[in-house]
Formats: structure tokens, C-alpha cells, sequence
């Protein structure tokens, strides 16, 4: 899993790639953490390079968008490939932060 | 003074308590509540005297009786209301579980088990004003969850106060050593705190700001002298010179100024000793932690249910931990004479602390179960009990199903888990996937879960074959990191489910170690149902 952060218009997005694992984890949260405690709370997670996620690793995107919601923030994934989008809606994460296809959309769904 | 017709008072009350729920609030078992003047009515050790106690309060002290109204205001909700601040203030008064508070006083909530707002005096005596803010926590607070939730023990709470307390005190600890001494406010060349006792970087908490160092810093660096350092846990003296501590920061980043050479030799031999000395130790702890991992993994596979003996079905399992215990669960409970739940469960992350989470959820399962032949109802309440005790982003993928064994009827319901495969050659398709949706168990408090947990009936016949499966089956990796997925599970079924179900589980778990490259990484958990 390799992640990079961009900041477009004041947005900061955060690009996903490769495959998410069992041992990314804890590196994905202190990543996520990191970006939290200077005080970012609305988070563009761009998912469309991920290629597969391990279910059991998902916890860590349920926790960052408690924790921003609770900061008055959002978390808002954009673009996940069928399969790991399979996956969101199965664990029912897609009822915990909002999925979108486009980026303008999610643009707009992280400031509302 | 007024003369009553009391016989025609005792009937028109009998009737009234009845047929209206208004008139059969009563709090704390022993205080009625009247629907006129909504106030305690009547107090009563024996039911059978009730009647005669409310004539006595409508006749002499209800106000709106005496004033000839007899259509009451109060509605049942109404006074379920009082009811409850009654019974809060009574438990506040009466019950220690109510009365428990921390060392800087402010009171716990035995329902959510979490430090509250709430100040209680040096003395213990609490005011009218202070009885209200408790009211205000419990009725909006989550565990209560409308007087449906459960307070903790005394014990669970007085120990989640002294964690709060021992937190607490660390805070503070690291707070005046910040105040007072250099060697805790070293930071790292890129702004990482820098532990004294450990003597390691710690990437997570940032100290690049003054006001990230007094404000935010000092909460994650007692969470890691608490939880990670084992120097401090094992009262192992911190450094005592910043110089000692920034050739830490000098070994760390290529910033830092090298340190200078004259005494660096000895004090980065010291430092080097201590590390090695806390390494070794460790080798000796981690060796004592196999042992205990072996230990709890022969009590978790002693701790597996039987399989159900049952006529007119057969069970078989796989149970497969991928290290020395498991996060999935599985359990077959008895709901009621002709009814089994099957359960079978998939904790985020394997390991020790999924293992844990597995075994307090397992618990709750069972206990909600019993009695219950909804799934859903189950499941809604189990979540109610488990989510609590959740970190947060631990989960639970969830498929809990109860079958009538006389009548075949399968009520099913699935938190986030997997389908349920069913095959049986002479249906038409021979695969049927039940998929009724809902999220995880763990996820949400209650709400959202209750509203998106799906529930459906599956009429089972002769020749039926289920099949339960955990991730990690389907998210078994193979050549070019290709999954095994639902797809390779169907294969399995298509050709050897008409079979046994030893037979089954054997070809699937022969086809799935075929289809893996590596090591297995994630628990592995199969049930198959034979319906005869």
C-alpha cells in the first residue's frame, strides 16, 4: 500500500494505491492520525488505485470518520474499484462515510 | 368536608387501572404514579392494598381529583418519564454502583462506563441540582439507550475508574517532568517526541509546536508509558541529561547536528547497554509469551462447541487459526426446544486482541440468544452489548441464522459477513446465495445497525447443503496475488456438495491450501449443513 497527500483548493486528498493489507494497518492509522492532528478534518480518500483490501483492515476508515465527524469533519471515499467496493457495502461501511464516483462530487460532499 | 362515595370510587379506579397504562406507572416497584396530579401517589410494600392507598390520595391529596376533573393529563409516556428520574434518584441515593466517581470527582456512568461532566461533592451529599445533571447524562446516554440498556457491575466500573485514575495521573506525571526537566521536551529533527525511558522515537506523537507539547502531547505519551514502554513499566530510569538524549535524536535523523565527540563514547555505550539489557530481557518475556499463547490457544480449541447431534442433519466444521489463537467465532446455541442457532463471526484482525474480542462477544451472543427466534432481535441487542466495549475500529462480521429443525424454516440475517451459500442439486438454480444486508456488529451503537439489518426466511429442503464461511477463505491469496474468492468456494460446492459434509469441508479446504501461495495469514472457518 503506498499513500501520498495532496492539497487541491484547500481539499486534502489522500491517495490510495496498491493493496491494503493486514500489515498496513497500523501504518494506514498513524498516517490518518498524523493528518488529524494538525487539525484536518475533511479528508478526500481517493481509492481509485487500490487494487484489494483485506476486510478485517477496514477498521481504521470506521474510526477516521467517527473521529472527524466528532470534529465537525468528514471522510468521504472516492472511486473504489468494484470489488473493494463490494466489500464497503457488504460490512455495511458505505451507511459509515460516503462513497462517491467523481471528484467534484466528492469535493462538494466533504464541504457540506 | 366533602363526602365521597367510595364504593363507586374503588370501581371507577379498578376500572381505570384496568384498561388505561396511565393509571399502571410505578416506579421503583414499590411508588405509584397518579396520571391526575402527576405526582407518587401512593407508596406500597403489598400490591393487594394499592387500590385503597390511591383512594386515600385521590380524596385527600390529589388536587385534581378533589377538583371534580377526572380526565387524567398525565399520559403513560408522561409519567414513564418521572418514572425514571424516580428511579435514577433513587438509584443515586441507595445503590454504590450509582455513587462511583474518580479522583478528581467527577461521577461514571455505570451504563456507559465513561467519566461524565458531573461533579460530586467532597462529602458525597448530592444536591437536588447535581441529582439533575446525572438525570440529563443517563436518559441521553447511549448504554442507557431508553432504559434498555444495562448497567455494568460495580466491579467493571470501580476498574475502569482506576485505568481512568492511573491514566490521569500519568497526564500529570508528564506534564510537571515537561515542566521541569529538558530531558522530556527532546524532540526528534523532523518533531517527534523522544521517550526518556525507552529511549525510542515516537512517530505518532507529534511535538513540533509548543502548544502541540503542553496541549496535545501529553495524553498520547502517557498512553505510551501505560500500554508500550516497557522501560517505564518496568520502572527502568529515564535519561538524565538532554545531552544523552539528543545523540538519540542524532542516530534518528539526518538533521540533527552530530553530537560532539569528547564524552559521547561513554554515555552512547551506557545508552547502548540499557537498550541491550532491555532487548534481552524482552527475549526472556517473549519466550514466557509463546508459552502463554500455546497456552491460550489449547483453552480457545477446548472452548469449541460440539457439533449438534440432530436427526435429519449433519454438521461438520473447519476451524483454522492462522497464529496461536483466532478472531473468527462459531457456535451452534440452543434457542429453544426445536430451535438451533448457528452463529459464526469474524473479528477485525487476528491475534490476541481479536481473540479477546471473540470470546466477550461469543458470551453476549449466547446470551442473547436463548429464548430468541429472531435473528435479527439478536443481533440488535448483542450489538447493543458489544459496541461499547469496542475500541472503536474493531468490528465483527457477523451471519447468525435459527433453524426450526422440525420445520426446516432457516431465519437468517447477515452483519457485514459473507453470504450464506446453500446448493442442492434438485433446486432450480442449484446455488442459492442469501445476501440480506446489514453492517458489522461493532460499527454503530444501535440505530443505524437496527435500521439496516435485514432479515429473511429460507425454507430448506432434502438435499440442502449450507455452507458458512469466514474471509478467511474467500481472501485466501494465490499466484499474481488473485483471490480464492466466493468464486472458488462455488467451485468446490458445485462438484462436492452433494456429498457429505466432511467430504465438502475436506474439498474445500484442499482446494483453497492449493490455490495459496505463502503462509495462511488470516483464520479460516467453514461450517456445512447437511439438511437429510
Amino acid at each position: 500500500m503506498n499513500l501520498a497527500l495532496n492539497e487541491r483548493e484547500n481539499i486534502f486528498t489522500v491517495d490510495v494505491s496498491g493493496r491494503i493489507e493486514f500489515n498496513d494497518v497500523d501504518s494506514f492509522e498513524a498516517y490518518l492520525k498524523a493528518l488529524t492532528a494538525r487539525g484536518i478534518t475533511r479528508i478526500i480518500l481517493d481509492m481509485s488505485q487500490v487494487e484489494s483490501v483485506v476486510s478485517g483492515s477496514l477498521g481504521t476508515l470506521m474510526k477516521l470518520a467517527d473521529d472527524l465527524e466528532a470534529h465537525g469533519g468528514r471522510l468521504v471515499v472516492l472511486n473504489p474499484n468494484v470489488k473493494v467496493l463490494s466489500v464497503f457495502r457488504r460490512m455495511g461501511l458505505d451507511e459509515v462515510f460516503r462513497i462517491c464516483d467523481v471528484e467534484e462530487e466528492a469535493r462538494r460532499v466533504v464541504l457540506s | 368536608m366533602k363526602s365521597w362515595n367510595i364504593p363507586k370510587i374503588r370501581e371507577w379506579v379498578a376500572a381505570k387501572m384496568a384498561q388505561a397504562p396511565s393509571w399502571r406507572v410505578i416506579a421503583i416497584d414499590t411508588q405509584w404514579l397518579c396520571p391526575l396530579c402527576g405526582q407518587v401517589g401512593a407508596i406500597f410494600k403489598n400490591e393487594e392494598r394499592l387500590t385503597d392507598l390511591i383512594i386515600v390520595h385521590l380524596t385527600e391529596k390529589c388536587s385534581i381529583f378533589k377538583s371534580g376533573q377526572t380526565n387524567a393529563p398525565y399520559t403513560s409516556e408522561a409519567l414513564g418519564a418521572k418514572k425514571i428520574y424516580i428511579e435514577i434518584k433513587h438509584a443515586v441515593v441507595n445503590d454504590a454502583l450509582f455513587q462511583q466517581r474518580d479522583k478528581g470527582r467527577k461521577w461514571y456512568c455505570p451504563y456507559c462506563m465513561k467519566q461524565t461532566e458531573v461533579s460530586i461533592p467532597e462529602d458525597g451529599k448530592l444536591a437536588p441540582l447535581t441529582i439533575d445533571e446525572i438525570h440529563r447524562h443517563v436518559v441521553s446516554c447511549y448504554g442507557y439507550d431508553h432504559g434498555k440498556g444495562s448497567p455494568k457491575t460495580l466491579v467493571e466500573l470501580k476498574q475502569t475508574i482506576s485505568e481512568q485514575d492511573r491514566m490521569q495521573e500519568t497526564i500529570d506525571h508528564v506534564r510537571n517532568m515537561m515542566a521541569s526537566s529538558p530531558v522530556w521536551r527532546v524532540k526528534s529533527h523532523d518533531g517527534h517526541w523522544v521517550c526518556p525511558h525507552c529511549r525510542q522515537v515516537l512517530r505518532s506523537i507529534d511535538v513540533s509546536s509548543n502548544i502541540l507539547m503542553c496541549q496535545t502531547a501529553p495524553y498520547p505519551i502517557a498512553e505510551h508509558l501505560i500500554e508500550n514502554c516497557a522501560a517505564y513499566k518496568q520502572h527502568s530510569v529515564a535519561a538524565e541529561t538532554a545531552g544523552e538524549m539528543e545523540k538519540i535524536v542524532t542516530l534518528d535523523g539526518p538533521k540533527a547536528e552530530p553530537a560532539p565527540r569528547g564524552s559521547v563514547s561513554d554515555e552512547l555505550l551506557a545508552s547502548l547497554k540499557t537498550e541491550l539489557d532491555a532487548v534481552r530481557n524482552q527475549v526472556g518475556k517473549d519466550s514466557d509469551l509463546q508459552k502463554n499463547l500455546e497456552e491460550a490457544r489449547k483453552k480457545q480449541l477446548r472452548m469449541l462447541p460440539d457439533l449438534p447431534k440432530i436427526p435429519g442433519y449433519d454438521f461438520e466444521v473447519i476451524y483454522k487459526p492462522c497464529s496461536h489463537v483466532a478472531g473468527d467465532l462459531y457456535d451452534f446455541i440452543k434457542v429453544s426446544e426445536n430451535e438451533i442457532g448457528i452463529l459464526m463471526g469474524d473479528v477485525s484482525g487476528h491475534g490476541v486482541d481479536a481473540a479477546l474480542v471473540m470470546s466477550l462477544a461469543r458470551k453476549v451472543f449466547q446470551m442473547q440468544a436463548k429464548g430468541r427466534s429472531s435473528p435479527w432481535d439478536t443481533l440488535v441487542t448483542s450489538n447493543m452489548e458489544i459496541h461499547p466495549d469496542l475500541d472503536g475500529k474493531t468490528f465483527i462480521t457477523t451471519a447468525y441464522g435459527v433453524l426450526n429443525t422440525k420445520t426446516k424454516m432457516l431465519n437468517f440475517a447477515r452483519a457485514g459477513h459473507n453470504p450464506l451459500i446453500i446448493f442442492n442439486e434438485k433446486r432450480d438454480p442449484q446455488i442459492l446465495l442469501s445476501e440480506p444486508k446489514g453492517m458489522a456488529v461493532g460499527m454503530d451503537k444501535g440505530p443505524r445497525f437496527a435500521a439496516g439489518l435485514e432479515e429473511v426466511d429460507v425454507q430448506l429442503q432434502s438435499g440442502d447443503m449450507m455452507l458458512w464461511y469466514t474471509d478467511g477463505v474467500s481472501e485466501t491469496r494465490g499466484k499474481g496475488d488473485a483471490e480464492f474468492g466466493i468464486e472458488g468456494i462455488l467451485e468446490v460446492v458445485k462438484k462436492y456438495a452433494k456429498l457429505d459434509a466432511k467430504v465438502l469441508l475436506h474439498m474445500c479446504e484442499l482446494a483453497r491450501t492449493e490455490f495459496q501461495v505463502g503462509d495462511q495469514d488470516d483464520d479460516v472457518t467453514i461450517i456445512a449443513i447437511r439438511v437429510e
